[in-house]
């Protein structure tokens, strides 16, 4: 249950994380008509950038897991704490609050114009799989963090990165090919347009934190 | 283990590490130090690449507390030292070191530091086994941490000064009048409501008027005079003026160095503002070359000017043509009113959806003799900018940017042209193929951060 649970709220995490100013740019950078110039190599960057995605995740939440473990982690005050957390982050979820503390950083822009494009959208996917060195869209990052730690199961991080990491990579990917076209446009534009959207994947992300805080508190430490 | 040996072996991996992640932070800062021990410009970007990477690699071997890895790093370090004791025999003290990142500078200090480093890595093994972290993860985090520190990219120190944006340097401007106290040089600063920039620049030069120099602050509201007069391109943008109120230097800044950069290329400038003609030919047109003692450069060659945003976007590139101002658009790049996002058609009235006038409450806008007046053309504020200067024009490349607090569509009108619309001399931006920007545009959403 509290796997499952985890799992979900990170890939819900990931996929909020399109929101941001990063996601929508790499939207654009991927795109056939965009910085990758052909189908083909739109498909490459893909590729790259969904596996740079999963490495970046699992690099956080699979390293916080890791710190956790060697803290020792794991015992009822660290899970209680988390459930806690948890709790707090799906009540401002729910409200579609502000996130604070905000990491008000992008991916640099001149990797697209520098580097073959493959090449960029790996290391975009790694800097946004890494979740906290660019523009955060949800307060489930900072609960997930937690919970990676006060649990301290490598193997539990592991799965939560590549979740987070998923989530973060699959907008990104399913839309890019189809940028150019009416549809891929219509759909960035209500993205960016309709605030309803990101306020129901926000309370997608606090359906599945308060479900995290039951199962972290009801977890055997 | 003891908690002792895992912090005697990991504090010199984390020195290695910081070192390694300083490098990759700054690779001009990296770039020029080589110089100075005399590697050449050629080699310069691989020899960068390889430091950072023997560095980071010697950190992760540390890290996972291999004996191998501590000989190795004392090894590395003592040729760092026979490096650093030859360029000091040379006279070299007080050049760039190149060990931390661009601030520090070389130094029998500096040298004792790496020889203390290098005989710590060397006993390491002797002192116990280290931490036995899996070379993979310790490997993984440190790669990490140098792409995070790569990515990083610090503004530059100094302001941007492009001909052509405010007002011409050497010459005399009438900003002068409107500052009420005197001074060797006098520094306006133009500032807008709303601008973060602006709100972060304003107490380092709340700071220099503190120092006695003559500051005065220019709204882009109360005071619109004086933003016409100097031909401000936006805020922040700072002006130093001598005596007489000729212009010293000039340019946009986004921070407090920044703007202390033209204070200090306003002194180095002054002795020599007595020959007019001398000053223009040290200053040179476009760009002005770098300023006093201390300063890393004072003013950025344009092709630099990406470093330099407002809201995100190359800040030195004027917006296109709009009916209403701000060059708001729609996804279609069809014009909106900055304000409020409302339609508009290319005469700048608002339209309904049917593209009719409408006045602000919506009702039809109409003749004298109460007919509804005629709709008037929508085009796409780049296609519109093309025809109006003659030239091919094209949206291409975009790139998304927080800005007041919503993210922001930032988009370039492109052209083979090569000036931008201000007149300098374009730049490539967000634009594809041989197309550079021409002027820029931008797209509002809805979606906060």
């Amino acid at each position: 249950m509290l796997t499952a649970c985890l799992i979900a709220a990170a890939l819900a995490a990931g996929v909020t994380g399109a929101w941001s100013p990063c996601g929508f740019s790499m939207v654009e950078t991927l795109a056939p008509h965009g910085y990758a110039r052909r189908l083909r190599t739109s498909l490459a960057a893909c590729c790259t950038f969904a596996l740079g995605a999963l490495a970046g995740g699992l690099l956080t939440f699979g390293g916080l897991a890791l710190a956790g473990a060697a803290l020792g982690a794991g015992g009822p005050a660290a899970l209680g704490a988390a459930a806690v957390v948890a709790v707090a982050a799906a009540g401002a979820e729910a409200r579609g609050m502000r996130i604070a503390p905000q990491v008000r950083r992008q991916v640099p822009e001149a990797w697209r114009r520098r580097l073959p494009v493959p090449l960029a959208a790996a290391g975009y996917g790694v800097l946004l799989g890494l979740g906290f060195t660019t523009f955060v869209l949800s307060f489930a990052v900072w609960a997930l963090a937690g919970a990676s730690v006060a649990l301290g199961d490598p193997a539990l991080g592991v799965a939560m990165g590549l979740a987070f990491g998923a989530g973060r990579a699959l907008p990104v990917i399913g839309l890019a090919p189809f940028a150019g076209t009416d549809r891929g446009s219509r759909v960035t534009a209500a993205m960016c347009e309709r605030p309803a959207i990101l306020l129901g994947l926000r309370r997608l992300d606090a359906v599945a934190l308060a479900a995290c805080a039951v199962a972290l508190g009801t977890a055997p430490a | 283990m003891s908690g002792e040996l895992i912090i005697v072996w990991l504090a010199p991996a984390a020195i290695l590490l910081a070192a390694a992640a300083l490098k990759a932070a700054d690779r001009t800062g990296t770039a020029v130090a080589l110089a100075g021990y005399g590697v050449p410009g050629r080699l310069a970007a691989p020899a960068w690449g390889a430091l950072i990477g023997l560095e980071s690699a010697l950190a992760a071997g540390l890290a996972a507390g291999l004996a191998d890895a501590a000989y190795a790093a004392g090894a590395v370090l003592a040729g760092f030292l026979v490096v650093q004791v030859i360029a000091l025999a040379h006279g070299g003290a007080g050049a760039p070191c190149g060990c931390f990142g661009p601030s520090g500078r070389l130094s029998r200090v500096a040298a004792a530091r790496t020889a203390l480093l290098a005989a710590w890595c060397a006993v390491l093994p002797i002192l116990g086994p280290g931490p036995e972290l899996p070379l993979g993860l310790s490997a993984a985090a440190a790669a990490s941490v140098v792409v995070l520190a790569a990515g990083r990219r610090s503004a530059p120190a100094g302001a941007l000064e492009v001909d052509g944006e405010g007002p011409a340097v050497g010459e005399p401007s009438p900003l002068a009048a409107w500052f009420a106290t005197e001074g060797e040089v006098r520094l306006a600063l133009f500032t807008s409501r709303g601008c973060s920039l602006c709100a972060k620049v304003a107490p380092a030069a709340d700071a220099l008027g503190a120092e006695g120099v003559a500051v005065r602050r220019f709204d882009e509201v109360e005071d619109t005079d004086a933003w016409t007069t100097a031909r401000v391109p936006g805020a922040p943008f700072a002006v130093a003026l001598d005596r007489d109120g000729v212009v010293l230097a000039k340019g946009t800044v986004n921070d407090g160095r920044q703007l202390a950069s033209i204070l200090a290329a306003a002194r180095s400038r002054r002795p020599a503002a007595s020959s007019r003609r001398a000053f223009l030919g040290r200053t040179g047109g476009a760009v002005a070359g770098a300023a006093g003692a201390g300063m890393v450069g004072a003013v950025i060659r344009p092709g630099e000017a990406e470093a330099y945003h407002f809201c995100g976007h190359i800040y030195s590139t004027d917006s296109c043509p709009h009916p209403t101002g701000l060059p708001r658009i729609d996804r279609r790049g069809l014009p909106l009113r900055a304000r409020d996002g409302r339609r508009v058609d290319d005469l700048g009235r608002l339209i309904d959806a049917f593209g009719a006038p409408v006045d602000e409450g919506g009702a039809p806008l109409t003749d004298l003799e109460d007919r509804p007046l005629p709709p008037a053309p929508r085009t796409p504020v780049c296609k519109a900018t093309g025809r109006s200067y003659g030239i091919p024009v094209r949206t291409d490349g975009a790139w998304y940017r927080c800005c007041q607090g919503n993210v922001r569509k930032l988009v370039d009108c492109c052209s083979p042209h090569p000036r931008r619309i201000n007149g300098d001399r374009s730049l490539k931006g967000y634009c594809y193929d041989d197309r550079k920007v021409f002027c820029v545009m931008y797209f509002q959403s809805s979606v906060p951060c």
